[in-house]
């Protein structure tokens, strides 16, 4: 049992770091895609930072203390700092009064950053 | 145009360091507006459907001294908006904090790679100058002030 475990565990990470390189890919294809800062936010502040903690978990198959330590610091470090990047970026757009380009987008905070009409 | 209105334009209009874009300008009043703008100074992007026909609009512009940019696209277009329009400072912020995060993921990646630690520190460091980074910047963008 033991054995067959071991022996599974390379597989897993890689598995892992394709599944990591695939988020992180989806994640800058949809920076690039999204037609405004805030909806680009959803795709580099989730998808990018999920890639990133999934090639932290597959760096533990070293097997080495000091890289899973660290590991789990740069993935803990992320969890923490990843929504407040998203939030003050986001701020900042909105304060700058960046308008929403997204088709049917809701604006409820009385500065009417929506697309104009007629469009 | 006559002597007088070429010496007289740049004082009066000039457009020195300014980029103005004219939509349909491959054709006959689009081209005249941007050569105009570009004798006052300005760089034109020449915005129309065929290619052929801004470039050379654009080569008669710098035949005349001008600067300008050839930009095919059709305005009808939604696609082509992402041609015209610039991005903002704040999604360029956000492609900056994409950009580390995917360094420290290669990092991370070649520190496993080769069972070395030291990558792990190089990116443990990166990621927190990264996130002071985009904070320090997209404070100052958007209120003008970082604390």
């Amino acid at each position: 049992m033991t054995s067959a475990l071991s022996l599974a565990v390379p597989y897993l990470a890689d598995a892992l770091v394709i599944l990591g390189l695939w988020v992180m890919t989806v994640g800058v294809y949809g920076v690039i895609r999204m037609p405004d800062t805030y909806t680009r936010l959803h795709a580099a502040s989730k998808a990018v930072f999920l890639g990133v903690i999934s090639l932290c978990v597959s760096s533990a198959v070293t097997g080495e203390p000091a890289t899973i330590y660290r590991a789990v610091l740069i993935a803990a470090f992320l969890l923490v700092t990843a929504p407040i990047s998203a939030f003050v970026i986001a701020r900042a757009a909105f304060l700058r009064g960046e308008r929403m380009e997204t088709p049917g987008a809701l604006d409820e905070s009385g500065k009417d950053l929506t697309e104009a009409p007629g469009r | 145009m006559s002597e007088r209105a070429t010496t007289l334009l740049p004082e009066l209009y000039s457009l020195e360091g300014q980029v103005a874009v004219v939509t349909g300008a491959t054709g006959v009043l689009g081209g005249a507006m941007a050569r105009g703008l570009a004798r006052a100074g300005a760089r034109v992007g020449v915005l129309g459907r065929r290619r052929e026909k801004a470039e050379a609009a654009v080569q008669t512009i710098e035949a005349d001294g001008g600067g300008a940019l050839a930009l095919p696209a059709d305005v009808l277009d939604p696609s082509a908006a992402a041609v015209i329009r610039p991005r903002s400072t704040a999604s360029r912020i956000l492609a900056l904090d994409t950009l580390t995060l995917i360094l420290v993921a290669l990092l991370v990646l070649y520190a496993a790679a080769n069972r070395s630690s030291y990558y792990m520190d190089a990116a443990v460091v990166l990621s927190l100058v990264a996130f002071v980074a985009t904070l320090v910047l997209a404070r100052y963008h958007g209120e003008r002030r970082i604390f």
